[in-house]
């Protein structure tokens, strides 16, 4: 290939580059982009990936390989891509908004004066090829980005909906939220059990009272969980049964023998107290 | 000399067998604990009727043998029947699980009890009380 | 629609079964007891029976469901007024009314959940005692 061609284009596609910008800003704009991401967003990242390309258009070795060049322009779209995540950007939108590029930058080319149509053809293809994978890398970086938020997100949930407090001396109370499946209740399940052993508690109290309903894994996954609570010399009180899981667990056949349970939270507070040698009483004057 | 039939068909229907039963136990003046044996035992076998097979009828007649007299009630029904009898009538069947046939335990209420049903022929469990 | 009659003094709660109990009532009376507890932490109930005849494998299977969903909430079930020819049939039956705790009478019913509820209230002692 003519390098003086590709020159040649490289050359011409940096001097538009200003211009090329502003078009492709106006363009997202009319796009409606502009209704999720600020106009200093949105130039900002047409900026980014502006230059991203102008650095891989002179690029002269393999696309394939891990040079110091690439992984520059690499990290660039990446970070472009944890924009487009942290703003709730649809995949759509950002298709939308990096695909928009490729009409304006083609057309700028079908302007440039080439000695045949060869050669605007071979520069055609080599530019298309540039960008699409600008594009679908970006996008690729948008979906790995996306899945690690959403896991962390999760992580959040879970450490939230299942703190675990020191009430008193040796007693430990977990107020459960939201819906239970039976591997929330068996992380919750573990992480309980190092506690008691750490904090050396006598008594940990598990509270249901946000839990809409329980079924025949949930029950047996809390059964387990007191019985393993036994074997490290504590006890487990479960509180915050309504009447209807009360009759789901009857129902249901659960044998929920030896489980102490109460109604409200207060009431195994107080037993958990005469557990671990405390009288509590109430003064009157 | 048949004293009463029931038709089971709704689940009133298992509340008026019992009273035609205790009617007849006491008019025939059974002691109270026997009327409620006998009551006890015709609830579980209407009840039977109404669950498994939906509809079905409870006949009760008083009878004689010599110089014994006593009630004999018959429940008959149309509907899936019991595959295997001597299983039903094993103990796991009528404690703790419930809904079971409590079968066994309405032969220990009267003192004659047969039974005889095929699948999908029906079922038809005789049971007598003397005095 | 036919609901039991429930009473709460001092957080005992008093409960008649009387009459005829079909499936809904009995599903019903149990959620209502539930409800009562939860609602008032009610921590005794006692479960008047002296009006029922006969209990039948089915009622038999509800009282003590209830007896364990009463425990479930934190509370005490006590059963009273168990008619002696009933106790001999639901023996003969085979039900063993499992968890459900019997008094022969509502004065020793009384007594046993008043201990109960006293246990799971707070002792009240004044502030001079304390020194």
């Amino acid at each position: 290939m003519n390098n003086s061609i590709i020159s040649k284009t490289n050359e011409i596609l940096f001097q538009l580059k200003d211009d090329i910008t502003g078009i492709w800003i106006e363009t997202i704009q009319k796009k409606s982009l502009n209704k999720v991401l600020t106009e200093s967003e949105i130039v900002s990242l047409c900026n980014k990936i502006i230059h991203t390309f102008i650095m891989q258009i002179e690029y002269k070795g393999e696309f394939f390989s891990k040079t110091p060049e690439l992984s520059d322009a690499n990290k660039i779209l990446d970070d472009c891509s944890k924009v487009a995540v942290t703003k709730g950007l649809t995949l759509m939108e950002v298709s939308t908004f990096i695909f928009s590029l490729k009409n304006i930058i083609l057309d700028q080319l079908g302007k440039i004066d080439y000695a045949d149509y060869i050669s605007l053809s071979k520069e055609f293809i080599r530019i298309s090829e540039i960008l699409d994978r600008i594009g679908m890398y970006t996008i690729d970086m948008y979906v790995k980005n996306r899945e690690q938020m959403i896991a962390r997100q999760q992580q959040i949930m879970d450490d939230i909906s299942a703190p675990i407090i020191q009430v008193w001396e040796r007693i430990l109370a977990i107020p459960l939220v939201g819906t239970l499946d039976s591997k929330r209740i068996q992380i919750v399940m573990e992480k309980l059990l190092d506690k008691i052993a750490s904090t050396s508690s006598k008594v940990a109290i598990i509270d249901i009272t946000s839990i809409p309903s329980v079924d025949t894994q949930v029950a047996n996954q809390l059964l387990k969980t007191a019985r393993a609570t036994k074997l490290l010399g504590a006890e487990l009180i479960i509180t915050g049964i309504s009447p209807e899981i009360a009759q789901t667990m009857v129902h249901l056949g659960v044998d929920i023998t030896g489980i102490k349970t109460r109604a409200v939270m207060a009431d195994g507070i107080k037993l958990a107290m005469e557990m671990t040698g405390f009288k509590v009483v109430r003064l009157v004057k | 000399m048949i004293l009463y039939e029931i038709h089971i068909k709704d689940e009133k229907d298992i509340v008026s067998a019992r009273q035609r039963a205790r009617e007849a136990a006491k008019n025939m003046n059974f002691s109270i604990t026997d009327q409620t044996r006998i009551v006890t035992a015709v609830s579980e076998l209407s009840r039977n009727i109404y669950v498994y097979a939906s509809t079905g009828r409870v006949v009760i007649e008083e009878i004689s043998s010599g110089t014994k007299h006593g009630l004999m009630i018959t429940f008959e029904d149309q509907g899936p029947g019991i595959p295997d009898i001597d299983k039903a009538m094993e103990e796991g069947y009528s404690t703790g699980k419930g809904m079971g046939l409590g079968l066994p335990g309405s032969k220990r209420l009267v003192d004659d009890f047969v039974i005889t049903s095929q699948p999908n022929n029906g079922t038809k469990i005789i049971i007598k009380k003397w005095l | 629609m036919n609901s039991v009659p429930m009473f709460l003094i001092n957080k005992i709660l008093l409960v008649s079964l009387q009459g005829e109990i079909n499936d809904n009532m009995a599903l019903s009376f149990q959620k209502s007891i539930l409800d009562k507890i939860y609602e008032t932490g009610a921590k005794g109930v006692l479960l008047n029976i002296s009006q029922l005849d006969i209990i039948d494998s089915y009622l038999g299977r509800i009282i003590s469901e209830t007896a364990r969903m009463i425990q479930l909430l934190g509370a005490k079930a006590v059963l009273t007024g168990m008619k002696p020819y009933v106790a001999v049939t639901l023996e003969e039956l085979g039900l063993n009314m499992q968890g459900v705790e019997i008094a022969m009478n509502a004065d020793i019913g009384v007594k046993i959940l008043e201990d109960y509820v006293k246990a799971s209230d707070f002792e009240e002692i004044s502030a001079e005692d304390l020194e």
